[in-house]
């Protein structure tokens, strides 16, 4: 094209955007049916999602109106009236949160409900639903599983640790040569689930902090720190890479990013089960928590039914499964979209061996609840590792005065919901 | 002005060379310091991907490229919306934003300043006191009345805010209270000249500097602002807003998002250094009388 | 008493063009600024989880706030700790970095000046102490320690309570070299010059006297400007703490009344009882601006 032709392409391109009506990306035209869909990523994946939509439009006559928003800004669109009807890719708090101040719509009810859910593990619908009702649906999935360097240990001759009594030999091999065990952020909550514990009692009436299996999951946890020195922070990309912490427990997720980050390595390494914990039976237990985002529908919505009909559409495995496969094209490896539709994942590009452990590995996941008060939890419990780690606190004591406090809010909070006070 | 003079006076009293060579020393750490952030910046924009997440951070980039630079290109050329219409909005808001802060900074500064009136004093303690509230909480009213008033999804909401900012008000007020003598207003109300004539023939040459400030900080912050908050239609959105979208894209787009955090940076940092000198001089009148 | 209506009015009368001048300006500042204002005030006084209606509770917040609240009597002291260090020093700070640049000639002093101000502008400084003060054994901070033998284990610094503290007011002191610190030169750029002859001839003999008896009182008006921003900014301290402790911080170490707002606001959607705290600050604002103005008012003499 000639330079000419060029800048009168631009021109044009330009005076078009003031033309355009932008509000309807289908064909010329328009649908009886509309419904306004609000999502925050990065512009690739905007471009990904507005293909898909006119997709949708196309099958089932209803018209989608995308938007590309900040975080925060759902809210008070919501509050003023100018929210949408559908939020993807929000996070795992959201629902819940919103569901009980009546602002997200239950789906228990809706059309072809249990037919969708068969398609993810049930586990992680647990952060999504409260005293029964589910508000929202999976996306993506995470949860940790364990990298090793397979040269490195192999060269010292150690042996890959399946429970956590190997871990601690491990420590002692590893430390000796001037190396780390990589711990996992949130290691509480992988032990408290082997240890058959759980965060609440009652639907999110008590806390269960300061319960024996806690107690029991905690001091473990800390001991990693206290008495065996393991890092409380590290760079697990830079480090396994330089092969200072050949062994971690990470998001399994991070083997995208060290496809690309550490490509010299890319076999030298694999990823296997976290460890377990022996029960009194003799079998092993390789819970771990898991999590992702999800996709809700907000009860201002105008139109339930096409609403709904986008979100089944949305979360089917054909759709993420589309998703995922343009985003990864688009962006590489490394940008590898992490879906929760088990469908979905089958036709995602992981090798056979990581494919093995990620279906296997998932059998054990075990979401953890969002209820009123939820953050509560997650802040307290950080503070009390963070005394009982700098300062040798007393685990029980500590344990227990910070579940009063979690207690007292959570009380508080079903009050002001009026879900019966404790 | 006679002022610059006296800081160049060396002659007054004898300062110790010594004096001098530490006082000179001191400042350049502290400078040099200072400025360890923008060089981050621009490093990382030149970063190739593999560098981006060595930690620690390294701070002057190993390998150069412009790799991320064209990666926002790419990115752009696929949007329905082309670069230039960003700019186009960026360039509305900010044209306008600015124009009407100034008119209207410099109209109420004027009058506040230099007339008598009831509610005079009340006004001034208002803009004073409307510094002091903490942001946050204002954020849901203020989407709500932008929502009644039907200014969320349009430019309005980042314009008609910016008409009435108090910062510029109080820079008009207090450089015509000290450098807009009442004895020539007078002059000019015995001429016979009415309130506007005065206000544009006279006032407003005199206070050069001031509206020059102020059109300087306006623009730098205008021409940054995402207004992401309230305009949702891509159409509409401004530069800053487009650009800092491809930063959501995930570690995908991480050296993207090192170039575009730098570009955003570039035009506030520049135009402070051009326009350092009016700057200077308009904040020697920014001080308060009482 | 209608006497003086009747005045007010006829005043009114005469100067009606003054309104018509201020009339734009102060119609938006009112729709803009004051109304969200008034409004997060009205809406402290009832309970509103933001996506429901607010519903009237009177003074219950307050009377939470003053009397239940532990932790908003942490985070007062917190943030007066804070602030008392952050104020004084950081404008104390401002103002002698501006005497010292004073003192240099025009071309080093504008490359310095630009040096100095530059960041404030870009607004990305957290980036930087967060790398020096970060918690992994790589940490500037930490491994520099490290490899001079000062300590074995890393420390965390933004996570352990008894560091957070100091970090946030370093941090906090350094990012307040900002607006203040250029009214301050510029300030000083306008000492009048027959002031300083004139205080030769009196017999100032060094420059610390030239600045107590003749820099200072001239430049009174900056000082008062400057002080209304270091305590408007000392009082809203909350977002260095947040970006390099999390927020909340541990233990709530670092947690101050911007913190605690934000936290009742956002995470857990007590918006009436955030803008309670939001107008407790506003008041305190207000009466410690009149303190301090009582104060500069005696300086120089």
């Amino acid at each position: 094209m000639s330079t000419f032709t060029q800048i009168k392409h631009a021109i044009d391109r330009v005076i078009n955007s003031y033309t355009n009506d932008y509000n309807r990306f289908a064909t010329s035209k328009s649908f009886d049916k509309n419904i306004s869909v609000w999502v925050n990523t990065g512009r690739d994946q905007l471009q990904v999602i507005n293909q898909l939509c006119n997709e949708f439009s196309a099958e089932h006559k209803v018209g989608v109106n995308l938007k590309l928003v900040e975080p925060g800004t759902v809210m008070m669109a919501v509050i003023a009236g100018t929210g949408p009807d559908v939020n993807i890719m929000g996070t795992a708090g959201e629902p819940v949160n919103y569901a009980v101040r009546k602002a997200v719509l239950s789906l228990n009810d809706m059309d072809g409900f249990d037919e969708v859910i068969k398609d993810f593990h049930p586990q992680l619908l647990t952060s999504l639903t409260f005293m029964g009702q589910t508000y929202a649906l999976p996306e993506t999935e995470s949860f940790p599983v364990m990298f090793y360097r397979k040269d490195i240990f192999e060269e010292l001759g150690l042996k890959v640790p399946k429970v956590w009594d190997d871990v601690d030999d491990l420590i002692h091999d590893l430390q000796a040569n001037n190396m780390q065990f990589g711990p996992y952020v949130d290691l509480y909550s992988i032990l408290l689930y082997q240890n058959g514990g759980a965060y609440y009692k009652n639907n999110g009436k008590y806390s269960l902090l300061n319960s024996l299996n806690s107690i029991k999951a905690f001091n473990q946890w800390s001991r990693f720190f206290v008495n065996y020195g393991l890092p409380l922070e590290y760079d697990f990309l830079n480090r396994f890479r330089t092969g200072e912490v050949p062994i971690a427990i990470q998001e399994f997720g991070m083997c995208n990013s060290l496809a690309v980050f550490a490509p010299e390595i890319k076999n030298d390494w694999a990823m296997t089960l976290v460890p377990g914990t022996v029960k009194e039976d003799g079998t092993v237990d390789y819970s771990i928590n898991c999590g992702g985002s999800c996709a809700y529908i907000f009860s201002k919505c105008k139109d339930n039914d096409s609403s709904w009909k986008f979100l089944r559409w949305w979360v089917s495995g054909r759709t993420q499964s589309s998703y995922a496969t343009q985003i990864e094209i688009l962006l590489g490896e490394h940008a590898r979209y992490n879906v929760a539709s088990i469908s979905a994942f089958k036709n995602q590009m992981w090798n056979r061996q990581q494919a093995e452990i990620l279906s296997e590995q998932r059998e054990w996941a075990k979401g953890i609840p969002q209820v009123p008060g939820s953050y509560f939890v997650s802040r307290h419990l950080n503070n009390a590792f963070r005394k009982v780690v700098y300062s040798n606190a007393d685990v029980r004591e500590t344990l227990n005065e910070y579940t009063e406090i979690i207690n007292k809010e959570l009380s508080n909070k079903r009050r002001e919901f009026g879900l019966g006070e404790n | 002005m006679a002022a610059h003079n006296i800081l160049s006076n060396k002659s007054r009293y004898a300062r110790s060379v010594f004096g001098n060579v530490m006082n000179f020393l001191i400042l350049l750490i502290v400078a040099a310091f200072m400025v360890i952030p923008m060089i981050y910046t621009v490093s990382n924009a030149f970063k190739p991907f593999n560098e981006l997440f060595i930690f620690p951070p390294k701070l002057i980039v190993m390998n150069p490229t412009f790799d991320n630079f064209l990666g926002i290109n790419s990115i752009l050329r696929q949007s329905w919306i082309p670069l230039v219409r960003y700019i186009l909005n960026s360039l509305l808001v900010t044209g306008i934003g600015v124009l009407g802060q100034i008119i209207l900074a410099s109209l109420a500064g004027f009058v506040l300043s230099k007339e008598q009136f009831p509610g005079r004093d009340f006004l001034n303690n208002i803009v004073v006191l409307s510094l002091m509230f903490s942001g946050g909480v204002t954020a849901i009213p203020n989407y709500i009345i932008f929502a009644k008033l039907g200014m969320i999804n349009s430019h309005l909401s980042l314009i008609l805010p910016a008409f009435c900012n108090s910062l510029g008000l109080f820079l008009m007020k207090q450089f015509i209270d000290q450098m807009v003598p009442m004895s020539l207003l007078e002059a000019a109300r015995i001429d016979g000249a009415g309130e506007f004539r005065i206000y544009f023939n006279v006032v407003m040459p005199l206070c050069k500097p001031a509206w020059l400030t102020l059109l300087i900080f306006s623009f730098q912050s205008l021409w940054s602002t995402a207004g992401g908050t309230y305009i949702y239609d891509e159409q509409l959105r401004t530069l800053p807003s487009a650009l800092s979208t491809m930063i959501y894209g995930g570690i995908a787009r991480a050296g993207v998002s090192a170039a575009v955090a730098l570009l955003l940076v570039l035009p506030p940092t520049i135009t402070f250094i051009l326009s350092q000198s009016n700057v200077l001089q308009t904040m020697a009148s920014s001080g308060m009388k009482e | 008493m209608k006497v003086k209506v009747f005045h007010v009015l006829q005043q009114i009368q005469k100067k009606k063009i003054c309104y018509l001048f201020i009339a734009p300006f102060f119609i938006l500042f009112f729709i803009f600024t004051v109304l969200p204002v008034l409004s997060a005030m009205g809406l402290s006084l009832t309970y509103y989880n933001v996506l429901e209606l607010p519903r009237f509770i009177g003074l219950e917040n307050y009377i939470q706030m003053f009397f239940y609240d532990d932790l908003f009597i942490k985070a007062l002291l917190n943030t007066l700790t804070m602030a008392m260090v952050i104020g004084p020093i950081g404008f104390l700070a401002s103002f002698i970095l501006s005497w010292m640049l004073a003192e240099l000639n025009r071309g080093i002093r504008t490359t310095l000046v630009v040096m100095l101000y530059a960041p404030s502008i870009s607004g990305n400084l957290f980036l930087v102490w967060s790398l020096i003060f970060h918690g992994d054994a790589y940490g500037y901070l930490n491994s520099t320690l490290m490899n001079m033998g000062l300590i074995e284990q890393p420390i965390q610094w933004t996570t352990d309570t008894r560091y957070m503290m100091a970090v946030v007011i370093l941090v906090s002191l350094w990012m307040s070299l900002g607006t203040s610190f250029l009214s301050f030169i510029a300030g000083l750029q306008g000492v009048d010059l027959n002031q300083i002859e004139a205080g030769l001839i009196d017999g100032v003999r060094n420059r610390w006297q030239e600045l107590w008896y003749i820099i200072l009182p001239s430049m009174k008006p900056q000082l008062l400007f400057g002080s209304v921003m270091s305590i408007t900014a000392a009082f809203s301290v909350g977002a260095v703490g947040a970006a390099l402790c999390g927020e909340p911080s541990v233990d709530y170490a670092v947690h101050t009344i911007i913190n605690h707002l934000n936290d009742h606001g956002i995470t857990r959607y007590e918006m009436g009882y955030a803008c309670a705290i939001s107008t407790v600050l506003f008041f305190m604002m207000v009466i410690s601006n009149k303190l301090i103005h009582k104060i500069l008012r005696k300086v120089g003499t």
